[in-house]
Formats: structure tokens, C-alpha cells, sequence
């Protein structure tokens, strides 16, 4: 296959400097085999120690079916378990299950539990657990946000102590990745059917207990020693610092008051990993930034306009001036290189073509361009960065876009839920890493996130079908036709996909990063003495 | 005299009682939903309106005050909407910290204001004067958020003395208590030093023109003594009126400091409730400032009124 | 008589005349900021970010690579719009509640100024805070929500001032012969209480500045991409480390600005009645 623009752009405009070459280099050439670290390190765990991670914001609750917020997963992750996991390449394997069978059809799924697990309280966990916790997300008042994940479910049996099966509605592509995500924590039947307050003492399976939370300061745990995965965790125990100002978090890492942070912000990025006694990772995963063109409003209701604006946008100087370098410019569809329904197509230049931009206006009738607005959520240091950028590279084609700011309670209220923009700017991070979760939510018409009210049936279906396929080959094709779908009708302008950025202490060893962004994998790494 | 205490005891009452008025309303009609702001982008419509039905926002406005009163007046200051964490406790100990900032600042401010507002006035009208008068104007015109972020430039990150930022409990680590909290005082204390300076050198110049220093003077008493046993005391007076009043105004002004250095005060509570739309908490947090301005207004009042019974009739502008 | 410039008490209006000199450079600025900035504050070049002071860039560049001494010349106008504003919003208020109070007294008074003790009693910061949120950010409720802030301070001011002019004998005689309220009220109250009141004006001035760029500097006033010498502060403060400039010269107007206005306040105090209680 010949060389896409982007693999160029690496190799020889290397604008972003030799050290981003390097990185997206390692990056692109991490091999999705679980348990195959690029580093093979054969060290000797070290059990002991405390792990203190820094997060800014408080979660929202520990109880798996009220927690929305992403914080709220990062606890959850810790305390309970799941029945399927997500490793480092966001691919699903059997953690509380010991195995499973689909049927051929799709529509059945069955899972053999493990034995011999324990909740923290002592109480074993059965298959009537995890009935009771999926009966419990599906309850029409449960108020679980994530409810289209469980929509396909049309019973759950427990077929003996630690068998359990799933009847579907309609076969569901990604369901085993479905049970790898926070939500779908199982708990403790008995406890709650006693009236137990998860979100006060959450009571799980997971490598942590729960020991104590103060708001917008700590969080605290301690090793679960009756783990199911023997010898795991190796830590003693785990704090997690609030710190709510970015800058104080990284501060906080730079003094070693914490030796873990997944939240440095980009413009640290450099200065934090090269202070001694600090390591840092860097991975693509899925936060992408993207424009919305609202379709109700012309001139965007135009395909040539949405793609004019698209091909004017320099997704290189919103790399270097709102990530410094650590992001990937999204050049073709939004599905991410490292996910297997990567679809490679080369579409957009890095640095934008205004020609083809200008071209594609006088085509839709607007030789002289046209005015317009941009709103973006002042809370969002990112958009507040991007904003200026974007207002440049559209005025470069003659689109006069002034910017309107907003913080983010009445931007949510005012502006996102009744989309009330010309254009405005979001951000997407998918938990879940299966391709639908990148792409059905916000191409779809009439989800919640289809802010941009863009509506093609053609679209609709291919997401559909893409979702229900039998096999990842299947699904694969329907993706890529997807993709090459999305930049032609152009409903969402992409920008770019933020990496994650994980600083922590030299000392910490067999941390391996989640493209998903969660931290499953802190169970698997320890502190050496 | 107790006839006093009681009138300005129930003029505090009232105030108080109007002043919680005015920020629940102000707060309750705050744009931007709250229940958006604590369950975030992804909440179904149902999820919503269960979170507002929970919280009673659906209610109209003053029957949500009176229910807000009772609990309150009982000593419950609600939940977080963020976190469901009781806010009373969290408040409590946050108490403390804008407690320790404003009593910092005052005495570093006190400490730069007394001296030089006697020297300024004793020196009156010659060169000292002018150019105390002169340094005064120019520290009360620096941002306090400036200096803060200059103070953290030189001392944190150039020479690397002091932590940018944060807070230990004194009990804990005195130490480390008074270098993080030396910058947010001195932001906080220098700044309000110049307003304290002008009033120090009002107050003494007062006293020094008047009779009885004269008389003093004619004893033959030479000028050291003379201010110092006589003018001192006289002027500290009205000069602790004026300075008691910007105490209970540091406990407010604290929230800029407080947000710079990220010390977990009442004041960045206020923010925090603020950028989280987070009702019982702003609520609280601000209510809790103005009481705090209030009892000391009052204290300063009825002590005045104490110590001078000339001062309680008369206008009060 | 001709008043030749070396008859002009310069002693006496001193800091009146080096306080306007600063402010008048300021509105210099602010009135003719796209004549005298070299560049556009909007003006961005990513590539360039960040960088020192230089020959192309007096002051450097901020963090999309514009030319900080241009923006710091536009912000002028949003600090001296809204200070002006503000303070005017204050004083025609404030005047209006203290004078109707000091005049009409009784019941008037006891509700008027209740309610300003009321609005006083709130830290300045606080009140301007909670109202921002609730008008929603912008520079136009941060001029709103700065001059309620000024309200009870010039009411006070007014009706203590009117208080003292009712006294004064010709005030009771104009009641005498028959004169409406209205007609005392303009020709004979407002042009005596005028001089404590521009003091206090001026005093405003510099406070709203002072409180512009604090509810900026908070995230509450004027919005980036817009330039306010408060949310420049903020932002600077991201960048201590990498870009110290950005930190020192917003912060640095700022000063300038108070200073100006407090000057202007003191020499005007001085000037009208040095006696004056402060």
C-alpha cells in the first residue's frame, strides 16, 4: 500500500520535532497481543507500597448504575469487577468470567464464572449476582445513563452457581465489550436487596476495597488480599488525590507529593517527563475534537460548505498550539489507526488546502464567502485555544466566524441541548474503544449527541448494520464504508485525537496504558523498593 | 446599654435574615442547569428529572426558601449536588483556613500600617509624610492577584523556598502551614496595609492637632512621650473601627487568594459552587462570608458604642 | 489679567496632573489601539509562540503566537469601557437612592438605606461574583454587575452629603417660597454635593478596574479570545515557568491603571478639601 499523507508527514515535515516523530512512531508500532509488551521486562514484582494518583475532579458516585461521570469509572474500575475486561488495546477478554460462548446467530451469550470469588464484605459472587446487577440496569427507572448498552438484553438466566446466560433482542456487535465497561460492574445482590447504599460504601470484587472518601481531597483504598487474580494487586493500598486546578495536580506530580497522573496537561507535558525520577507514556486512545456545523441553520446544511470548512481547517497548528505536539491530526475517517476498523483513507491535508476549500464555496454559491458564528464552552481550556485557530484558518476562505464563549452549565443548557449554534466544538472520549462507540452516537440521526441534527438514512443504516454484525470482518467492511461515508456527506468536521498523557515515578514498573483511558491496569504494575 | 445591644442585635437579625434572602434567590435563578452540571452531558432526560425532583427545584421559589430555612436554622446545610456529600462538615473545616488567611494578612497589614501611619502623621507635612502618603497610593493600586502570581514566580519557582501552593493544617505541620500560607498573607496583607496606612495617619494627625496634646506639649513633655502615651491610645480607636470592618472584608476578598494558591477556604468554596452550579454549596459558602462580615460589623458596633457613647446617635456616613 | 502658565499652582494639582498623565496615556490607547498597536490582537502565527521579548515582538508573544504588546493595548478598552461604565452606573444610582433618601428621610431613608447596608455588606468580590454568574459572563453584565457593587458606597456618600446641604439656610428658604422638589433637588443639592462625589468617582474608577480584571482573571468577565488584561493574567499563569512576560505585563497595566485613578482621587481630594475627612 503506498505511503498515506500522514505517515509523510511524520517522516519528513517533521514540524512537531523529532522527539513527536518518535513518539506517534511507537505509538503506531505498538502490536495489539495482549501480554506482549513491547519492553519485555522480566523483573520480580515487588509487593508493597502506596500508590498515590492525582485526578481533578470528584466523582459523581460510586455505585455503578448512577455514576456517570468519568471520574466516577476510575473508582468503580478499582472497587468491582467486570465480566469481560478491556486490555491495553482496548481488545475484550474474560475477567470474571473464566470463558464464555456466543451462539453462532449472535443472539446468545453465555458465560462460565470463576470460582471462589468474594465480595469485599466476604459474600461469594454467583451467577445470581450478576442477574441481579443486569436486571437492576435495565429497570425502566434505574436512570442508568448508558442504557442503550443494555437495550438488546431480553433476559438473563442463571443457568447454575457460576453459569449465566444472556438471551438478546438482536444480535449486538460490540456486547462483550459492553461487559468490560464500568457500568456493568457486578454487585452485591444481597446487600442491596438489604437496602445497602452503594454510593456511600461501594462493595465490590476488584483488586481495591473501599476505604474513605473526602470531598474534592482524597480517596482512599486497600488491597483486596482475597483478589481473584492470585498475587495481585502488588500495592498495599491506593490514594487518590482531588487536586481540581490543573496546575496544582501538576505540581503535585513535579514535587512527588503523587507518582501518577493521567491529567497532565499538554503545555506541561515536556517539563514534567523531563524531570528526573519522572517517567512518561504517551498514547493515542480516543478523546477526538471535532466541529459541528448545526444542519439546521444554513449555509450548513450545505455538504460543499461543511466540507469547504473542513479542507480549510490547519490541523497541524491546532496540534502544536492547543496540544503542543501531543495529538494526532485526524486526516481521513475518525476511527483511530491502532482500532481494527482503521479504515486508512488519506483525505485531508495536514495544513489544510485552502484552494480546494475556496473551490468547494464558489461551488455551493458562496464565492465570497459568508458570515457566521462559533460558540464554544469557555470551560474547556482545549476549545478556548482551538477558537482562534479555527476563526483563522475560516477567514483564510473568506468565512468571517465570530466567537462566542460560554461556561459550561448554561452552554449545556443554552446552547448544546437545544442546539442553539451556528457551529460549535466537542470533545468525544470513548470509553469502550469498540468502533461503534466512536462513531453511532454522534453520526446517527436523532441521538442525544446528534447536537448537529444531521439526518441521512443511508447513514443510519450502515451504523446499524455496522453495530449488529456476526464476525469483526463483517464489521470491518461496514465501518470503512461508513468512514468513506462520513467524509463525503461531512456531518461533524474532525480535528484532531488527543493522546493520553500518563507521568508517574520511575519506580513504578509493569504499567501498561489503556487506549480505552482507564486504569484496569493498575493492578498488573508495582513499586519497586 | 442594653437597650443598644438589643437594637443592633435585632438590626442584625434582620440583615442577616435579608441578606439569605437575596443570595437564595440570586443563586436559585442562577442560568445553567444544575442537573446538567452534576450528572453530566450524557443524562437522559429521565435522570434529570428525577435529580430535580430529589432536590426539590421543581418547587416554586419560596417555598424552596422555607424549606431551605428550616433545614438550615437546624443546623443541615444540604447536600452537594456534585457528590452527595453533606456540606455543613465540609464547610466546618474549611472554616478554619479562611480563618487563619484573613487573620495573617490583617497582621502583616497591621504590622506595615501602624508604624508607618504614626511616623507619616508625626511627620507631618515634611517629605517622610509625602513620601509614606506616596508608597501607600502605590501598594493599594497593585493587583492583590498580581502580586500573588509575582510572589509565586520569584519565591516558588525561581528560588524554589516556598510551594506554590496548597495547605497543611498548622496543627499538623506548622512548618509547612506558615510557608504556604506566607505568600497568600502577604498578597492579601500588603495590599490592604495601604488602605490601613491612610486611616492610621488620619486618626493620629486628628489627635495630634487637638487640645489636649497642646496641653500636653506646654507640660513640657518631649514629643516621643507625648505620642506615645497620649495620641497612641487615643488614635488606635478609630483606627480599630475602620481596620475591624476590613478584617471581616479580607474573609470575603480571600476568594481570588484563595483560588491562586488553591487553599481550601470558604472563598474557593464560593467558586467551586459557582463553576458547578452546585446550589446548597454556593449557598453556603457565601452565606457563610457575609455572616462573617456581619458579627463583625456588629462587634465592632456595639463595641464602639461601648467604649464611646458620643458615637451612637449621629449619621453614620 | 492674563494668567500666564507659571501663575498655574502646579504644586497644588500635582497628583491630579501625573495621575491623568498615566490615565490619559491609557485612553490614548484604548481610543486609538488600532493605530498605535503594531499588530492585530487576534493576529495569530502558532508557529511563533511563546516567545521573548524581541525586535519583532516588543513584548513577546503569548501562546498562540500573538503580539502581547498589541493585545495589552486593545484590553485597554474593555478595562477604561467598563470602568467607566461601571462607575457611572454606580454614581447615577447611587446619587439618585441617597439623595431621594437624605431628602424625603423617614421612611424613605429607613428603607433605602436598610436595603444599601444590605448590598454592603457583601465583600465586593462576592457580590460581583454571584451577580456575574447570574447575569452570565460577559462585558456588559460585568458592568453591571460592578456598578450595583458601587451603589451603596456613593448612596452613603450622597446622603450623607445631602444631609449636610439641607442644613445650610437656603435650602429651608427655597421650601419657603414654594420650590418643587425636583428644582431644589438640581439647583441647589446636586452642585453641592458634587465635589465628595467625583472623588468617590474616581476612587470607583480605579476599583472597577481592579474588579474588571479580577472576575476576568476568575473566568467570569470578558471571554478569551477577547483581551482583558485580567483573563491575560489568567492565562499567563499557565505559562509562569516557559513565559514569565505574560505574567508581569498585564498585571503591570493593571497597576497602572489603579494608580492612575487613585492619583487622580487623591489630588482631587487634596484640591477640594484638603481638610477633608478621609
Amino acid at each position: 500500500m503506498a505511503i498515506s499523507t500522514r505517515q509523510k508527514l511524520n517522516m519528513r515535515e517533521s514540524t512537531l520535532g523529532r522527539r513527536a516523530f518518535l513518539v506517534s512512531g511507537t505509538a503506531m508500532a505498538m502490536l495489539p497481543v495482549m501480554g506482549l509488551g513491547v519492553r519485555a521486562q522480566d523483573m520480580t514484582p515487588v509487593d508493597g507500597g502506596i500508590l498515590r494518583l492525582a485526578f481533578s475532579a470528584d466523582p459523581a458516585g460510586m455505585d455503578p448504575a448512577l455514576g456517570p461521570s468519568g471520574m466516577s469509572h476510575v473508582v468503580i474500575e478499582q472497587i468491582y469487577s467486570t465480566l469481560m475486561s478491556l486490555d491495553p488495546d482496548a481488545q475484550p477478554y474474560p475477567d470474571l468470567a473464566e470463558s464464555f460462548e456466543v451462539s453462532t446467530d449472535g443472539m446468545q451469550y453465555t458465560f462460565m464464572l470463576r470460582k471462589g470469588v468474594k465480595f469485599h464484605n466476604g459474600d461469594d459472587l454467583t451467577a445470581e449476582d450478576v442477574k441481579f446487577t443486569f436486571d437492576r440496569l435495565r429497570a425502566p427507572d434505574s436512570g442508568y445513563a448508558y442504557d442503550s448498552q443494555v437495550a438488546t438484553i431480553k433476559d438473563i438466566t442463571a443457568v447454575d452457581p457460576h453459569t449465566v446466560r444472556f438471551d438478546l433482542t438482536a444480535p449486538t456487535g460490540p456486547f462483550l465489550t459492553y461487559m468490560a465497561f464500568p457500568g456493568s460492574s457486578i454487585v452485591p445482590k444481597k446487600l442491596l436487596e438489604g437496602g445497602h447504599d452503594l454510593n456511600a460504601q461501594p462493595i465490590g470484587s476488584g483488586p481495591f476495597k473501599f476505604i474513605s472518601y473526602q470531598p474534592r481531597s482524597m480517596i482512599t483504598f486497600e488491597k483486596n488480599a482475597e483478589f481473584y487474580e492470585a498475587g495481585k494487586p502488588h500495592f498495599d493500598g491506593l490514594e487518590m488525590h482531588l487536586i481540581a486546578d490543573v496546575t496544582a495536580l501538576t505540581n503535585a506530580v513535579l514535587s512527588g507529593t503523587v507518582n501518577f497522573s493521567n491529567e497532565i496537561p499538554p503545555k506541561d507535558w515536556q517539563t514534567v517527563i523531563a524531570t528526573p525520577g519522572i517517567s512518561g507514556q504517551t498514547l493515542e486512545g480516543s478523546r477526538f475534537y471535532w466541529l459541528l456545523p448545526n444542519h439546521d441553520r444554513a449555509p450548513m446544511d450545505d455538504q460543499k460548505v461543511r466540507q469547504a470548512i473542513a479542507h480549510a481547517i490547519d490541523r497541524t497548528a491546532i496540534v502544536a498550539g492547543t496540544f503542543f505536539g501531543q495529538a494526532t491530526p485526524i486526516l481521513g475517517g475518525v476511527i483511530p489507526q491502532w482500532n481494527w476498523a482503521y479504515a486508512n483513507l488519506d483525505y485531508f491535508a495536514p495544513r489544510g488546502d485552502v484552494e480546494k476549500a475556496k473551490a468547494l464555496l464558489v461551488e455551493a454559491g458562496f464565492p465570497d464567502g459568508f458570515e457566521t458564528s462559533l460558540t464554544m464552552a469557555s470551560s474547556f481550556p482545549a476549545m478556548v485555544s482551538m477558537a482562534p485557530i479555527i476563526q483563522a484558518n475560516l477567514a483564510a476562505i473568506g468565512i468571517k466566524a465570530t466567537i462566542d464563549t460560554m461556561e459550561i452549565p448554561r452552554y449545556w443548557d443554552e446552547i448544546w441541548a437545544p442546539s442553539k449554534f451556528d457551529m460549535t466544538a466537542m470533545y468525544w472520549v470513548s470509553p469502550l474503544a469498540d468502533p461503534d462507540d466512536f462513531v453511532y452516537n454522534n453520526y446517527h440521526s436523532g441521538t442525544a449527541l446528534n447536537v448537529q441534527k444531521s439526518s441521512d438514512l443511508a447513514m443510519d443504516e450502515i451504523l446499524v448494520k455496522a453495530k449488529s454484525g456476526t464476525s469483526q470482518e463483517a464489521r470491518k467492511q461496514d465501518y470503512l464504508k461508513q468512514q468513506e461515508m462520513s467524509l463525503e456527506q461531512m456531518p461533524i468536521v474532525p480535528l484532531v485525537n488527543a493522546w493520553l498523557l500518563i507521568a508517574h515515578t520511575d519506580k513504578l514498573k509493569n504499567y501498561k496504558p489503556m487506549r480505552s483511558g482507564f486504569l484496569k491496569t493498575i493492578k498488573d504494575a508495582w513499586l519497586e523498593a | 446599654m442594653g437597650r443598644l445591644i438589643a437594637t443592633r442585635l435585632a438590626a442584625f437579625i434582620l440583615t442577616l435574615f435579608a441578606a439569605s434572602v437575596v443570595l437564595f434567590m440570586t443563586i436559585s435563578v442562577l442560568p445553567g442547569s444544575a442537573a446538567k452540571s452534576a450528572l453530566g452531558m450524557e443524562a437522559t432526560p429521565q435522570a434529570i428529572a428525577r435529580f430535580e425532583a430529589q432536590r426539590g427545584l421543581d418547587r416554586p421559589l419560596v417555598v424552596q426558601y422555607g424549606g431551605w430555612l428550616t433545614k438550615t436554622l437546624s443546623g443541615d446545610f444540604g447536600t452537594s449536588f456534585q457528590n452527595s456529600v453533606p456540606v455543613g462538615p465540609e464547610l466546618l473545616k474549611r472554616i478554619p483556613v479562611t480563618l487563619e488567611l484573613a487573620t495573617l494578612a490583617f497582621l502583616i497589614a497591621n504590622l506595615v500600617a501602624v508604624p508607618l501611619g504614626i511616623l507619616a502623621a508625626a511627620r507631618h507635612t515634611k517629605r517622610s509624610d509625602k513620601a509614606t502618603t506616596f508608597v501607600a497610593t502605590v501598594f493599594g493600586a497593585v493587583p492583590n492577584f498580581w502580586l500573588a502570581t509575582l510572589l509565586i514566580m520569584v519565591f516558588s519557582l525561581h528560588l524554589r523556598w516556598l510551594p506554590p501552593g496548597g495547605f497543611t493544617p498548622f496543627s499538623q505541620d506548622p512548618i509547612q502551614n506558615l510557608k504556604q500560607m506566607i505568600m497568600p498573607a502577604l498578597s492579601l496583607g500588603l495590599v490592604s496595609s495601604a488602605l490601613l496606612i491612610r486611616i492610621m495617619r488620619a486618626s493620629m494627625i486628628e489627635v495630634l492637632s487637638s487640645d489636649y496634646i497642646r496641653t500636653a506639649h506646654a507640660k513640657g513633655a518631649t514629643e516621643t512621650i507625648v505620642i506615645r502615651r497620649h495620641a497612641l491610645r487615643n488614635s488606635l480607636i478609630p483606627y480599630m473601627n475602620v481596620a475591624a470592618v476590613e478584617f471581616g472584608f479580607l474573609f470575603g476578598s480571600a476568594v481570588v487568594i484563595e483560588d491562586i494558591f488553591r487553599l481550601p477556604g470558604v472563598g474557593s468554596l464560593v467558586l467551586v459552587g459557582i463553576i458547578n452550579r452546585d446550589f446548597p454549596v454556593l449557598l453556603a459558602s457565601a452565606l457563610t462570608i457575609t455572616v462573617f462580615v456581619l458579627v463583625v460589623n456588629l462587634i465592632v458596633d456595639l463595641g464602639v458604642g461601648l467604649l464611646d457613647p458620643r458615637r451612637i446617635k449621629g449619621s453614620r456616613a | 489679567m492674563n494668567l500666564t502658565l507659571r501663575d498655574f499652582d502646579w504644586h497644588r494639582w500635582r497628583l491630579v496632573i501625573l495621575g491623568g498623565a498615566i490615565i490619559g496615556t491609557i485612553l490614548i490607547c484604548a481610543i486609538f489601539a488600532p493605530w498605535i498597536a503594531p499588530y492585530s490582537p487576534y493576529d495569530l502565527d502558532v508557529m511563533t509562540m511563546l516567545q521573548s521579548p524581541s525586535g519583532e515582538h516588543l513584548l513577546g508573544t503569548d501562546e498562540l503566537g500573538r503580539d502581547l504588546l498589541s493585545r495589552t493595548i486593545f484590553a485597554a478598552r474593555i478595562s477604561m469601557q467598563v470602568a467607566f461604565i461601571a462607575a457611572g452606573v454606580g454614581l447615577i444610582f447611587g446619587t439618585l437612592i441617597g439623595v431621594a433618601a437624605g431628602y424625603f428621610g423617614g421612611l424613605v431613608d429607613l428603607v433605602l438605606m436598610r436595603f444599601m447596608e444590605l448590598l454592603f455588606s457583601f465583600p465586593a468580590i462576592l457580590l460581583a461574583v454571584v451577580l456575574m454568574a447570574s447575569l452570565g459572563t460577559s462585558i456588559l453584565n460585568a458592568m453591571i454587575a460592578i456598578g450595583i457593587v458601587f451603589i451603596p458606597g456613593f448612596s452613603r456618600l450622597a446622603r450623607a452629603a445631602t444631609e449636610v446641604v439641607l442644613r445650610e439656610q437656603y435650602v429651608e428658604s427655597a421650601r419657603a417660597i414654594g420650590m418643587s422638589h425636583r428644582r431644589i433637588v438640581f439647583v441647589e443639592i446636586l452642585p453641592n454635593i458634587l465635589a465628595p462625589l467625583l472623588v468617590e468617582a474616581a476612587v470607583a474608577f480605579s476599583y472597577a478596574i481592579l474588579l474588571e480584571s479580577a472576575l476576568s482573571f476568575l473566568g467570569l468577565g470578558a471571554q478569551p479570545p477577547e483581551p482583558s488584561w485580567g483573563n491575560m493574567l489568567n492565562t499567563g499563569r499557565g505559562f509562569m515557568t516557559q513565559a514569565p512576560w505574560l505574567s508581569i505585563v498585564p498585571g503591570a497595566a493593571i497597576f497602572l491603571s489603579v494608580l492612575g485613578f487613585n492619583l487622580i482621587g487623591d489630588g482631587l481630594r487634596d484640591v477640594l478639601d484638603p481638610h477633608m475627612k478621609e
